[in-house]
């Protein structure tokens, strides 16, 4: 029997606010759905006043122009200077880099383990890369410290192995369980219509790997690498222990560099309430925040398209 | 069986209170080693106290008395000013106590063979002027300068007395702690940093520097002579009572433990009969 929750037509009452609701007995489970979807929107909105609310005060001291654009992060010498342009490039810098390690050994390994490998050694695979996404950052960053450091020092012969190279490294082993559970997600869903349509025509099964199904996944594959790009932005610990925290402009993977979130990391502890040096902080922490909003936003919005295309056709 | 879970986990919760500790300290990590000694020696004598000690920088444990979060925290370097006024903000004064000397030395790997730098050629280096140890009488290769972050009080002593207001070169790789200096020049011989002398024992690896032909060392730093000399604090709320002042004032600065700062490799206040 098909019963519908608004078979019987309840009058719409107009509120004081404009807003339409239908007369039906508000119960426990309404109040409690309601409210837990209004709680995070109010945390959300809450989060970001706070951020500004410690922001802005830096800007009676320091000018827009400086915190931006200044080239120079000295915040403990007397007067201090504010620079975070420095500390953005190096973010970008290890982001990317790192972007550019995982995207494709992530995507060897999904078709490997989708494609290529029989079921026990794809089993064996799939617990390998759990194992792997179980590892906590900070232990990554100890390995980055103590054996990946010295191995690039003496291989490489680098004046020190903390640099973006062991960042980014380290930041790709983070990644690499991420971005292949969800590829894989993508491509074991991929519309059983296409793959038979293509089998039908004669194709092979990488024939339909290549020609189907890796152009039919550009949106989620984009959106996959947004997501990982949102995670490695926000990454701390391992680029606190490993990045060198060096305020420079890098010009090669193996200079040291100084990221957002490390130097927030860094220097909060120590930094009273209420100086510039703490609305300086909270003013990277915006820049931060920001930056993974507009990327996860971006690929949210990737994803959503995809799948209206997916469904049209 | 549900009920004997929940009262058993409750007991459990309530039983991990047995772990507070009497005495918290916090603070520098170049007095670090200092109060752990001191903490283990007094926990002997004490079994029923329990003292917390953890290194993670002058700056840190400071703020942490003001916030209330520590007993003691250790300092290698005076209160600012405005940490003394957000002290009397919050209605008491901080009680600094010296319970050791200090000297900075600045540190190579034990395969670099300088082992004498003028204060100036020091600022030359951490300023960025100079690049390449041979231009210090080392080998040709680049310097990699090692500086602490800014919650050190080590950092502190060195940029009053060393750089003298100059900005350190952004090349300057930060590191948390004195053992974090150890720890790249023993890996990495082309590292110039600076440890509290009681850090210079910690490794085989590292040998320390000369400032113009005078090593750090006790003699030194009591006879004025050492440049970078400075004395360590633990700073308290008030004048400190209880076991505070049982642990400083009746076990720290007895001889017993200024015997255990010069073990430590610090300069204990006051000349200690042998």
């Amino acid at each position: 029997m098909e019963a519908s929750f608004n078979a019987i037509p309840l009058p719409k009452v107009k509120t004081c606010g404009g807003l339409w609701i239908n007369m039906r007995k508000i119960n426990a489970v309404d109040t409690i759905l309601w409210s837990s979807g209004w709680i995070s929107n109010v945390i959300i909105i809450a989060i970001i006043f706070f951020l500004f609310y410690n922001w802005m005060p830096l800007f009676r001291m320091v000018s827009p122009i400086e915190f931006f654009f200044g080239t120079k992060w000295y915040p403990t010498v007397v007067p201090p200077l504010y620079g975070t342009l420095p500390l953005l490039v190096a973010t970008i810098e290890i982001s990317l880099f790192s972007l550019i390690l995982t995207f494709p050994i992530s995507l060897v390994v999904t078709i490997f383990m989708t494609f290529v490998a029989p079921k026990k050694i794809r089993y064996l695979l799939k617990v390998f890369l759990e194992f792997f996404s179980s590892i906590p950052s900070v232990v990554l960053g100890l390995i980055g410290l103590s054996i990946l450091s010295s191995y690039l020092q003496n291989v490489f012969n680098l004046d020190t192995g903390l640099n973006i190279f062991n960042a980014s490294l380290m930041l790709t082993f983070l990644t690499i369980p991420m971005a292949a559970s969800m590829m894989e997600d993508f491509i074991v869903s991929f519309p059983i219509e296409q793959v038979e349509g293509a089998q039908a025509l004669g194709a092979t099964n990488m024939e339909i790997l290549w020609k189907v199904m890796i152009p039919g996944l550009k949106g989620p594959f984009a959106s996959i690498a947004m997501l990982s790009m949102g995670r490695i932005f926000g990454e701390t610990m391992i680029v606190l222990m490993v990045a060198g925290n060096a305020a420079i402009f890098p010009l090669s993977v193996f200079d040291p560099a100084k990221p957002l979130s490390a130097t927030i990391a860094a220097e909060m502890g120590e930094t009273a309430v209420g100086t510039s040096h703490f609305y300086a902080l909270f003013g990277i922490g915006a820049i931060i925040f920001f930056i993974t909003l507009v990327i996860n936003i971006i690929g949210e919005w990737v994803r959503i398209r995809y799948e209206r295309e997916m469904r049209r056709s | 069986m549900k009920r004997f879970l929940v009262v058993f986990f409750f007991s459990l919760g309530l039983s991990l209170s047995v772990f507070a500790f009497n005495l918290v300290i916090t603070g520098s990590t170049t007095v670090l080693p200092i109060a752990q000694q001191w903490a283990q020696a007094y926990m002997a004598q004490h079994p029923e106290i329990r003292i917390s000690v953890v290194g993670n920088g002058s700056g840190n444990g400071i703020k942490a008395l003001l916030d209330g979060l520590t007993n003691i925290a250790d300092s290698s370097r005076w209160m600012k000013n405005s940490e003394i006024r957000l002290a009397e903000s919050r209605g008491f004064f901080p009680f600094p106590i010296v319970v050791a000397y200090d000297a900075i030395a600045p540190v190579v790997n034990v395969n670099n063979p300088v082992r004498n730098l003028s204060l100036e050629q020091l600022k030359g280096i951490y300023e960025g002027k100079i690049t390449r140890w041979s231009q210090v009488g080392g080998p040709d290769m680049p310097i990699v300068v090692v500086q602490r972050d800014n919650s050190s009080g080590t950092h502190e002593v060195w940029e009053e007395k060393v750089m003298k207001g100059a900005l350190v070169t952004a090349r300057a790789l930060t590191v948390a702690s004195n053992a974090e200096v150890v720890r790249m020049i023993s890996q990495n011989k082309k590292v110039i940093g600076y440890v509290g002398i009681g850090y210079m024992e910690s490794s085989t690896m590292i040998a320390d520097v000369a400032i113009s032909g005078i090593k750090a060392t006790i003699a030194a730093a009591r006879a004025g002579k050492y440049p970078l000399a400075r004395p360590l604090f633990m700073i308290t709320r008030g004048i400190p009572n209880g076991e505070v002042s049982k642990f400083i004032i009746n076990f720290g600065l007895s001889p017993a433990g200024q015997e255990i700062v010069k073990k430590v490799g610090f300069i204990p206040i006051y000349r200690l009969k042998k």
